[in-house]
């Protein structure tokens, strides 16, 4: 009895020393167990203190009405489901977001799947640029596609330069200035390059043989499409249609920009006004409600994909699909797909660089053009600097820079880390929760997220400082936002891998460190690139995640162009908005010349 | 000596099968043991415990006085320490890295100095034929290339002990066999140990000093390669090494064949589930001349001999032969069996030795 | 002898001088004006949260040449500063030091209270504020008007009463502050509750016949006719004056907004003219100037406080039409119509902090449930 017992005793030890010469060798589980510890802190308690957030009375509700701060409360529960104003701040901005929503997410769609079509697969002139050219939309900031379509069909109905319409003696009327129509417009252009990404990819993944059996059987190009290609892309359609869904739910700019001046209001703006009304406790509710819907669209997508699953084949010879020949409809076709390019891509840019260039609006008399929204000292009738000559956009491009960048870095290497403890310790729950948790952070909306940072870090917490107003503020929350994107990149390349390489240089004697700088590190260099560039780009374009986190001296490109445009600046924002532009697409190439990949592979997400 | 010793290990990954089962075993120094068996059979994971990148549940390995891994009393070498070399399947040549960096990784870990890495390249480069390929990258060589430089990778910090996991599996069948020729040939002029895992036979027969064929998580018989052939324990090692495979008659039903053979064998058709007859061991001779009459099915010719379906009463078997087949499809002819090719299995799949 | 008188020197010297240690903080209220310099100068700069962009533009440089303390200033609409300061002076990690504040009803019922705020009335000056502005100190008084487009209607304003700003003619044409954001507009709703009486009498005056007030006042019924007659809201009153003031109009909206933005007529080309309508011409809007708990720069904030509350410190808002300081001794602007805050008499509202902060979240709430 007593030596079972301590013989029991003894092989617990034996078994502790086992584990302990096996964590020497292989860290992997204490990298795991680190990131499992931080990424609770910096992903669950913002989450958790949003739930807490919307059934206890604030400190400013508690000031004025005298309650104890962080009491129990259904107050806000009730006030944005079933009081007087919760129609207004609630149920018609919902219906107004679902509604802006399904449109654009049909248009675009429709867009991204037909122009996938033409580019990968039918020979239209300059297919080769298109495939490039008509992803441009997806790295302007969405603000750009609505100050484009403001400053070109405003109306008097608010304040402000001259619409280019307007000043050439057309009206635009209010439908087509403001509200749901050029939302869902401005949004599907942003977006449809999503689509046409995923769709392209899905389309040249597709085994050529499956169409040339059909096509031995006697099938001509036309059924092959409807009977075998484009059943075939139906998984890809569902994820397309949810994510795009998803996305649209989130935007802030493009419903701020256009829906306001017609108090068209969908639940991103509402949950802005009471973000900018102090109303703290109905901001977490909404933000509860949109992370709710976001899971949702999730689920349904991961049902979807596994129900589809058996229609997944497996890649073929990696034979390119040849052009087929449109003939007469040739011209068309690809007037259609450069015009849409023209539009999405080349418009909003020609559009925003004229409105910088011209005194007036509208006066295309040479006289009329000069750079003095960009390099005047005292642009006139604004009492403003020009861009070049302001200090507050100096002082933001820099912030951009650093705050992008810096966010950029750590989440590559983090996702690099997650990647690695996840792919490593397969099976395990370490791996299982960081890959969960890694991922929650897709699931709130970018403003929800940014409120639930200001309430957790305005004050000091634990070994955190009270980081408001601080760009470190800016930085922790851009990073774990964009942790989705750069562990899912890095998981991915992770597998790629696989153990072996650094199995070979185990048995050749190197050190777990050693491994990783020599062997690892050098392998998944592209994967860094990728993991670093892609959120540095999402950094520079981001507003609704930061809006609400900037000071006086933290301010973004993106904040202060929105600053611009609540001053009535509007060339100000805008020449903003073409920097901002100009720096993501400089990025964009660096990164195309860097890793040669297509960008297909890192926005799909 | 410098044997490998197993002893009594036990691994399991989770789910519902033992990837290794219970298993003892001795390697003895300077041989060139086959692990052989299907995929799943736990012959991997047997070599990646001895080299350390896994740990079993329980048990104990040792290599010569030094013990690897103990859960007695919790002894653990880390694999960087275990001065062992190991071969993937995918060869994992680190595709950064140029064929140099490639091959004195190994030694820049035990921070020799760059003469002795050069020297040590340079004999490792003409014992590979690797002469101009120093700054290549491994996407730059071809498989048999890639598969030198592993090679070289490997004996570039000289191990006693040699894991290789399906070293060959990835090289067209022309390639495999110089492959063999060479590694047998290092094994001999070496003289280390080797532990080479493979799932084929034809390998495992000509590359091995022993072979260890494994079914799941254990070993059935380990032995000398002929004795393997010649004497199989089981009905499973019986069936797994010879190509074609042994043609197996069970005594219910293919009882007229059963019946010629336990005549043949001399020994009681009822004690027996299973005869077996080696496809070389059975002689085609004129109809009615031999054991039993058979009608011939089919006829491949291989160039070098003649592989022959035949069917008698029923049951299909083939029969390997170096001489023309005397009849033509769907003649009928005579067979004779040659007792050394013929074995007889019990109800427990065991060979039956007769005394 | 001679030892212990020395000895008894310098006891006394060092108890004073610990005495004055002590009293330190106590003291720097009581430092003359010269110290008050000296000490700003050493912190060398102050950061301002402002209710107008004339902190920045003009005050900062001015303050700067003249003392060389930088001053760093973010103009801001009154929630987000109030936001601001709460979490900062909570976080403790504050970063402003003055504000120029205009929510009276909030600073007045939380933040003085709750010692967030320090009242600071430069003792330069005493005398020539008056008491009720000292407590807390109101440095500036500005009129927030109703204003048309004089180039559109001529010298006459196209509505002589307030309620017609609720009639159908005006939908989508009257520009004004959001609420949400903005809470001048809440004090005065608040204060037209105050004064519902006239708002009943005007309508009578113009219509002819009695209101039918279907909420609690009139000051209400007046606020739900407004808030469902589809006004355009805004974050600026800059973008207001524009799109009221901007010239080839033909028609032309009404907006409020404040009567500073008459002097930006000629150098932006804007016809703005001042609304004569009954029975409010507009809110006369205090703006605070309070020292924020926990300020890096207290000295320095104290010294700008002083400041901007002297001739030269409030030129750049008394110096044109629209402003008026609290300093009794300063003039104004002989553009304004009147000459001080006090002679537009009733035609101005003035909201009651006390008013204003017990019924504000119920305006608001009202308000956004009654637009459209």
């Amino acid at each position: 009895m007593n030596s079972s017992v301590s013989s029991s005793h003894n092989s617990v030890l034996i078994n502790l020393k086992i584990k302990f010469s096996k964590l020497l060798q292989q860290p992997t589980f204490l990298i795991g167990s680190v990131l499992v510890i931080i990424l609770s802190y910096l992903v669950i308690a913002p989450i958790v203190s949003i739930f807490s957030n919307s059934v206890s009375l604030t400190m400013m509700d508690a000031m004025l009405s005298g309650g104890k701060d962080g009491e129990f409360t259904y107050k806000y529960v009730d006030r944005v489901f079933a009081s007087s104003i919760s129609e207004k701040i609630f149920w018609v901005p919902l219906k107004n977001s679902l509604t802006v929503s399904f449109f654009a997410t049909l248009i675009a769609l429709t867009l991204g799947l037909i122009l996938a079509s033409l580019v990968t697969s039918t020979n239209i002139f300059g297919r080769k640029y298109l495939g490039f050219l008509l992803i441009i939309p997806y790295m302007l900031p969405s603000q750009a596609m609505a100050t484009a379509w403001l400053t070109m069909f405003k109306n008097r109905k608010i304040s402000g330069p001259q619409g280019m319409l307007e000043s050439f003696g057309i009206t635009p009327p209010d439908w087509l200035a403001y509200g749901p129509l050029p939302i869902s417009i401005c949004m599907a252009l942003s977006y449809f390059p999503f689509a046409f990404l995923l769709f392209s990819s899905a389309l040249s993944k597709i085994d050529i043989q499956l169409e040339e059996v059909a096509s031995t059987l006697g099938a001509k190009t036309k059924v092959i499409w409807s009977k075998i290609i484009l059943p075939l892309l139906i998984p890809t359609t569902m994820s397309v249609l949810l994510l795009t869904v998803a996305r649209t739910l989130g935007t802030f700019a493009t419903p701020y920009i256009l829906g306001t001046p017609a108090k068209y209001t969908l639940l991103s703006t509402s949950l802005y006004s009471s973000v900018r009304s102090n109303d703290s406790g109905v901001v977490a509710v909404i933000a509860i409600v949109l992370s709710l819907i976001g899971v949702m669209l999730l689920l349904v997508d991961i049902w979807v994909v596994r129900k589809w699953q058996r229609f997944v084949t497996v890649g073929g010879k990696g034979v390119k699909r040849q052009p087929s020949k449109l003939g007469i409809l040739r011209t068309p076709t690809t007037l259609f797909a450069w015009v849409i390019f023209l539009i999405a891509a080349l418009g909003p840019f020609i559009v925003l660089a004229l409105s910088t260039l011209m005194r007036e609006p509208g006066n295309f008399a040479f006289s009329n053009f000069g750079l003095a929204y960009w390099t005047g000292v005292n642009v006139p009738g604004m009492d403003q600097p020009g861009i070049f000559t302001s200090p507050e956009v100096i002082t933001a491009l820099k912030n951009s820079f650093l705050i992008a960048g810096s966010a950029s870095v750590i989440c590559g290497f983090l996702g690099l880390l997650i990647g690695y403890a996840v792919v490593r310790l397969p099976g395990t729950l370490i791996s299982g929760f960081l890959r969960q948790i890694s991922f929650l952070p897709y699931l709130m909306p970018g403003l929800a997220f940014a409120a639930a940072y200001l309430s957790l870090f305005a004050v000091s917490r634990g070994p955190i400082p009270a980081l408001y107003g601080s760009i470190s503020l800016l930085i922790l929350v851009m990073v774990v936002t964009y942790l989705p994107y750069a562990s899912r990149s890095g998981i991915s390349a992770m597998m790629q891998v696989g153990p072996e390489p650094e199995e070979a240089g185990m048995v050749l004697g190197a050190g777990f460190w050693r491994r990783i700088t020599s062997i690892l590190a050098p392998l998944q260099k592209s994967a860094l690139i990728i993991a670093i560039i892609l959120p540095f780009i999402t950094g520079m374009k981001e507003l609704s995640l930061v809006v609400m986190l900037v000071t006086p001296g933290t301010e973004l490109l993106t904040t202060q162009s929105i600053r611009f445009l609540d001053f009535g600046y509007t060339q100000l924002a805008n020449a903003t908005i073409l920097i901002i532009g100009v720096v993501v697409m400089i990025s964009v190439l660096i990164l195309n010349r860097l890793t040669k990949t297509n960008l297909a592979s890192g926005l799909g997400g | 000596m410098s044997e490998i010793k197993l002893k009594s290990i036990v691994k399991n990954f989770g789910g519902n099968s033992i990837a290794v089962d219970n298993l003892s075993e001795i390697f003895p120094d300077g041989e060139f043991v086959c692990l052989l068996g299907p995929s799943g059979c736990g012959k991997t994971t047997t070599l990646r415990m001895i080299a350390g990148l896994e740990t079993p549940d329980s048990g104990e390995i040792s290599y010569g006085e030094k013990i690897f891994f103990s859960s007695k009393n919790g002894e653990f070498i880390k694999t960087e320490n275990r001065n062992l070399g190991l071969m993937f399947q995918s060869y994992a040549l680190w595709p950064h890295m140029t064929v140099f960096k490639n091959i004195v990784f190994g030694l820049e870990m035990q921070k020799k100095s760059l003469d002795e890495k050069e020297k040590r390249y340079l004999e490792l480069e003409k014992l590979f034929h690797l002469e101009n390929f120093r700054d290549r990258y491994p996407s730059e060589l071809s498989g048999g290339q890639q598969q030198r430089v592993a090679l070289a990778r490997m004996l570039a910090m000289k191990p006693n002990l040699l894991l290789l996991d399906e070293p060959l599996s990835n090289l067209d069948s022309n390639l495999r066999l110089e492959m063999r020729s060479e590694l047998k040939r290092l094994h001999q002029s070496l003289g280390c140990t080797i532990i080479f895992v493979t799932h084929d036979q034809m390998e495992a027969m000509t590359l091995a000093t022993s072979i260890a064929v494994m079914n799941k998580g254990k070993i059935e018989q380990i032995a000398k390669p002929m004795e393997i052939y010649n004497n199989p324990k089981s009905l499973f090692v019986a069936k797994f090494v010879g190509s074609p495979q042994m043609n197996i008659i069970n005594s219910d039903k293919d009882e007229n064949l059963a019946l010629c053979l336990s005549k043949k064998l001399n020994i009681e058709k009822n004690k027996v589930k299973n005869f077996g007859a080696r496809p070389e061991s059975i002689k085609m001779v004129q109809q009615n001349n031999g054991d039993i009459n058979a009608k011939i099915e089919t006829i491949q010719p291989t160039g070098a001999d003649w592989i022959v379906g035949l069917n008698v009463s029923g049951k299909s078997i083939f029969v390997i032969s170096s001489e023309q087949p005397i009849g033509k499809e769907n003649d009928t002819i005579g067979i004779d069996f040659k007792v050394e090719g013929c074995h007889s299995f019990d109800s427990n799949d065991l060979r039956i030795v007769k005394s | 002898m001679n030892k212990i008188r020395i000895k008894t020197i310098s006891l006394f010297t060092s108890f004073f001088f610990g005495m004055a240690l002590l009293l330190q903080p106590v003291a720097s209220y009581a430092m003359t004006l010269d110290e008050l310099i000296a000490a700003a100068q050493k912190e060398g700069e102050v950061n301002t949260y402002w209710h107008s962009s004339r902190m920045g533009k003009k005050v900062a440089k001015a303050f700067e040449e003249k003392y060389g303390i930088k001053v760093n200033a973010t103009k801001m609409k009154d929630s987000e500063m109030t936001e601001r300061i709460v979490r900062e002076v909570s976080s403790g990690n504050v970063i402003v030091d003055l504000v120029g504040y205009d929510d009276g009803p909030f600073l007045d019922t939380v933040l003085t209270p709750k010692g967030m705020v320090e009242n600071y009335v430069p003792p330069y000056l005493a005398n020539d504020i008056p008491k009720d502005s000292q407590k807390p100190l109101i440095y500036l008084w500005q009129p927030f008007v109703i204003g048309y487009n004089s180039e559109t209607y001529g010298d006459s304003c196209p509505i002589k009463s307030l309620w017609q700003l609720t009639e159908k003619d005006w939908s989508g044409r009257f520009h004004m502050w959001d609420p949400r954001i903005a809470s001048s507009m809440l004090q005065m709703f608040s204060a037209m509750e105050d004064r519902s009486d006239e708002l009943a009498a005007s309508y009578k005056k113009h219509y002819g016949k009695d209101l039918k007030v279907s909420e609690a006042n009139a000051g209400l019924e007046f606020v739900k006719r407004l808030a469902a007659n589809n006004p355009v809201l805004y974050n600026e009153d800059y973008e207001i004056a524009v799109a009221v003031g901007t010239k080839g109009q033909s028609q032309a909206p009404i907006g409020i907004y404040s009567l500073g933005r008459h002097r930006e007529n000629a150098k932006k080309n804007l016809a703005l003219a001042l609304c004569d309508v009954d029975p409010f011409k507009g809110l006369n809007q205090p703006t605070y100037m309070q020292i924020v708990k926990g300020a890096p720069h207290p000295n320095a904030a104290r010294l700008l406080a002083y400041y901007v509350l002297t001739q030269e410190g409030a030129n750049p808002w008394v110096g044109v039409v629209g402003a008026y300081s609290s300093n009794s001794s300063l003039g104004s602007s002989p553009d304004n119509p009147y000459p001080t805050a006090e002679a537009w008499k009733g035609t101005l509202l003035v909201s009651n902090n006390t008013n204003v902060a017990n019924r504000r979240a119920d305006l608001m709430d009202f308000w956004i449930k009654h637009s459209k």
